[in-house]
């Protein structure tokens, strides 16, 4: 269950990155009884949009990586009964899992979950609705559109 | 009195071995233990249980608020592991998302969080 403060808090700080045109990249804690906790957004480079983009960024070269520091940081920021139930980033454009999503290493168990924001963020305005949410299972990132099945999955609570 | 050289490290202490995740376990770490070997059994015992996937980790001693990078071929305790230490289990590999293709290190880079 993923409280709406804790999207909120991500969708801020994605916005703010989308304000300079980059994509931004995060992780959200749960606590034992996998209610989420906060995001934790940790040090990371982030290369924007290039001349020839199309307006969805569909073509482009945005990425956004978390540096050696950043991934130390994702250690530190965990308390002892703590995890990471998601990773959650944005894209320029429409909510997919590319091809670089995919061959992230930053959160592979079964069960992780994967959300991508569209628009820089600004998805996350209407909640988790025009995001793309995705289940890790059997080694695969598998979607969940919106519907009964995410909702076994993850749940909104106000 | 007898001085017993070494005597401290030749037994083992029990330290925690943390996931990315954060999915824990306990471990015991032998003297002649280099951050390499451990780092490989914590990986075999997290793969069992699904709760890691295959690839490239380092480890990293959790000291305060802070991580300390250990080499692979790094003596854990002469290192300074004691019993009740937390390490945690740090991917080697470009941690990216994104719509685009990954291309490395790039022109315009920007420091977004």
């Amino acid at each position: 269950m993923i409280p709406a403060f804790v999207l909120e808090e991500a969708r801020a700080r994605l916005e703010d990155a989308g304000a300079d045109g980059v994509e931004a990249t995060g992780m959200i804690v749960a606590g034992p009884d996998r209610v989420a906790r906060h995001a934790v957004f940790p040090d990371q480079l982030a290369n924007g949009a290039e001349q020839g983009d199309d307006d969805q960024g569909t073509t482009s070269h945005h990425w956004v990586e978390v540096t050696d520091r950043g991934k130390a940081e994702l250690a530190v920021a965990l308390g002892p009964d703590e995890t990471y139930a998601a990773r959650i980033h944005s894209h320029p454009g429409p909510a997919f899992h590319s091809a670089t999503d995919d061959d992230n290493p930053g959160l592979r168990y079964e069960g992780a979950l994967s959300i991508v924001v569209p628009f820089y963020g600004l998805g996350l305005r209407t909640g988790l609705e025009a995001c793309g949410v995705f289940v890790r299972r059997g080694r695969r990132w598998q979607a969940l559109p919106p519907g009964p099945e995410r909702e076994q999955v993850v749940h909104v609570a106000p | 009195m007898t001085s017993l050289p070494n005597e401290r490290n030749e037994r083992c202490v029990g330290v925690t071995v943390r996931t990315p995740a954060g999915a824990s376990s306990a471990f015991a770490v032998e003297p002649d233990d280099t951050a390499g070997q451990l780092t490989i059994r914590a990986l075999r015992h997290f793969e069992r249980l699904d709760l890691i996937e295959s690839g490239a980790f380092r480890l990293g001693l959790l000291r305060g608020n802070a991580i300390v990078d250990l080499d692979v071929d790094t003596l854990l305790l002469p290192a300074g592991v004691v019993e009740g230490d937390v390490l945690h289990l740090l991917t080697s590999e470009p941690q990216v998302d994104g719509a685009g293709a990954y291309a490395g290190a790039h022109r315009e880079i920007v420091r977004a969080a």
